[in-house]
């Protein structure tokens, strides 16, 4: 890969192929190495976020999965139903602010089914109705 | 959970949730990845289109920004508020819609920003319509040639560079020779003329101080009610700047497609252009001639290119644009100024030196030109303004000899006596548009000689007296000729006669 430049769209989609195939990491050494070599280890952080995205569009969701409790295995069935994901990795976090329902955080995609998310549109809706 | 009792649920609650039901799904989202100066460069959204509305999500509420720069791996979006809540890391959402802003009769009187918020402390701006700020031009077939004058009430431009209904006239010379005044001129008269044109002023990267300056006068001379003001300041971030004329014009253009005629006036492009190359260098767009990006000739060509005369299958309408260039040094040659002379369809040029010696409006006699406007012209001011232009012309090329005037052949002698009744003809105080009638007197008077005893320095004093009495002893033939028509033989003869009288008293 080295002594020309690859858009970092391309070496996601390499990594991915590879992270597919079995090889993922011998691909994941290799495109640690271009950037480094070509001076682009903050786009780091973007480089997963493009892997994550083109894996779930081939079924492997990776996703930050928050809720209120621990979610039981039907739930995750559900949410990987919904997400359309043959295999769901799930970063789970706990937040009991979120007050109930489920937030769900992957490359690209959101929804946020909390409850605490809905009371907060609740009283946009009623602050944009009190500035009219 | 068990404190949340929602046990009195009032409709306009049910109502809320009912909202909030349409809301459930999958949604598409981005993150901000850098910010800075204006621009936020954002990582996925893939699918959002050029000129679309992104949301950002901040502390603070929503900023919105548009899509300008559309990439393989991000796309550059300029916001549209400041960058000063805009974190790394917030969230970006698609708002599923291209620019656009409120176009109606209720924005008349009104002076907003580009995006329609009001800057004169009324209330907000409620109007039935939106109107995009991106917009196709009409096509061929949806046009007509240009044909209805719109006067501007100067008789130097309406008798030499006569401008019609949907023309794009380019305003252009240095700082401080008085474009901003023409179109301050154009625009009081056309409520005097009760033409029924509606007014668009946009003031890119104006001072505030002289946008109220003017939105004051405009009020005085009550103008206001037919007048739409976007305003833009040099603090104003470089994408509102950007946007301002198209936003402008998309407010014109309602009134356009409704029958209606607008005249819209950039004040000024040169501005435009210079916001433009901001945006564009900190896009990371390759810079050309002068920094400015490839496409800055497209940037101003899409914009003059909606102002238009309208087929009568389309209602008729238009849309004329005088747009403004301020030059260095009187470089008509440069980039900016070369380009929008080449788009517009002809040019007033405005001459430091004529300002300076006390010739206002300083406009240039050989420099200036209307392409289009001889089929617009009114025919009252056609039929005596013919010879004007080269007559003026030659006197400014002979005006050097004037000072050995001794030396000089009688037929030259006569010609720079002639021109220098007609400078003075010219001359023309501001806030003081002429009518039809007005023109036609004074330029018939000079051309037929009648005012040739008058010294040049009464040439004002006898015109002004000619108008006088024309207005009181001969109010109806005068009222006729306003109308516009060729004038009759009669009403000339009585022109002349009258001006002769004027210049007996005039001479003392």
């Amino acid at each position: 890969m080295s002594g020309r430049t690859v858009t970092r769209r391309r070496l996601a989609e390499f990594v991915a192929n590879e992270l597919q195939t079995g090889g993922g990491e011998e691909a994941i050494t290799k495109a640690a190495a271009y950037l480094i070599e070509s001076g682009k280890k903050r786009d780091v952080g973007l480089l997963v976020r493009d892997i994550e995205e083109i894996l779930a569009s081939k079924g492997t969701v990776v996703a930050d999965i928050t809720s209120a409790r621990p979610l039981s295995s039907e739930d995750k069935t559900a949410i990987a139903k919904l997400l359309g994901a043959s295999q769901l990795h799930a970063r789970e976090t706990i937040d009991p602010s979120v007050l109930g329902g489920v937030r769900i955080e992957m490359s690209g995609k959101r929804l946020d089914a909390t409850l605490k998310h809905k009371i907060d549109l609740l009283k946009e809706i009623d602050s944009r109705k009190g500035t009219k | 959970m068990t404190n949340i009792t929602v046990t009195e649920l009032t409709k306009e609650l049910k109502d809320a949730i009912a909202q909030l039901e349409t809301s459930e799904g999958l949604e598409t989202v981005g993150v901000v990845t850098r910010v800075g100066d204006g621009i936020a460069w954002i990582h996925g959204l893939k699918n959002a289109g050029y000129s679309e509305v992104l949301e950002i999500k901040t502390d603070e509420g929503v900023t919105e920004a548009f899509a300008l720069n559309l990439m393989e791996d991000e796309i550059g979006a300029v916001l549209l508020g400041s960058d000063e809540n805009v974190r790394a890391g917030s969230t970006v959402r698609l708002k599923g819609e291209v620019l656009s802003v409120p176009v109606g009769e209720e924005l008349l009187g009104r002076v907003v920003d580009p995006l329609g918020r009001p800057l004169d402390g009324g209330p907000a701006i409620k109007t039935k319509q939106t109107g995009p700020v991106e917009r196709e031009a009409i096509g061929v077939m949806g046009r007509k040639s240009v044909h209805e004058p719109m006067m501007t009430g100067i008789v130097a431009i309406d008798a030499m560079f006569p401008i019609g209904r949907g023309q794009r006239e380019l305003i252009i010379g240095d700082r401080q020779t008085g474009k901003t005044a023409i179109l301050l001129d154009t625009m009081i008269n056309q409520a005097r003329q009760k033409s029924g044109i509606i007014n668009v002023y946009v003031a890119i990267g104006q001072k505030r101080s002289k946008v109220a300056q003017l939105v004051e006068r405009l009020k005085q001379e009550g103008v206001m009610e037919q007048t739409i003001v976007v305003a833009t300041s040099p603090s104003d971030p470089a994408s509102l700047v950007y946007l301002a004329p198209y936003a402008a014009t998309a407010m014109g253009e309602y009134f356009r497609d409704n029958s209606k005629h607008a005249l819209i006036m950039y004040d000024d492009l040169s501005k435009h252009a210079v916001a433009y190359r901001q945006m564009s260098l900190l896009l990371r767009r390759p810079p050309g001639r002068e920094a400015y990006p490839g496409d800055v000739f497209y940037l101003h060509s899409r914009l003059l290119e909606r102002s238009a005369k309208l087929s009568d299958d389309l209602g008729g309408g238009s849309l004329t644009a005088l747009p403004v260039i301020e030059t260095q040094a009187g470089d008509i040659s440069a980039y900016i100024p070369t380009n929008v002379i080449s788009i517009t369809d002809g040019q007033i040029f405005m001459e430091t030196d004529l300002f300076n010696q006390g010739i206002r409006p300083a406009i240039s006699a050989g420099l200036s030109v209307s392409r289009v406007g001889g089929n617009a012209q009114t025919k009252a001011v056609k039929s005596v303004s013919s010879r004007l232009k080269l007559g003026l012309s030659q006197f400014r090329e002979l005006a050097s000899f004037v000072q050995f005037g001794s030396d000089l052949d009688d037929a030259t002698k006569a010609q720079i006596e002639r021109g220098q009744r007609l400078t003075e003809l010219l001359k023309q105080h501001q806030y003081q548009p002429m009518g039809v009638w007005e023109q036609v007197a004074s330029i018939y008077a000079v051309n037929e000689g009648a005012f040739d005893s008058v010294p040049v320095a009464k040439i004002k004093e006898a015109q002004s007296s000619l108008l006088t009495r024309l207005w009181t002893e001969h109010k109806d033939a005068m009222r006729t000729l306003n109308k516009g028509a060729a004038p009759e033989e009669e009403t000339l003869n009585t022109i002349k006669k009258v001006a002769l009288e004027a210049a007996k008293d005039a001479r003392g």
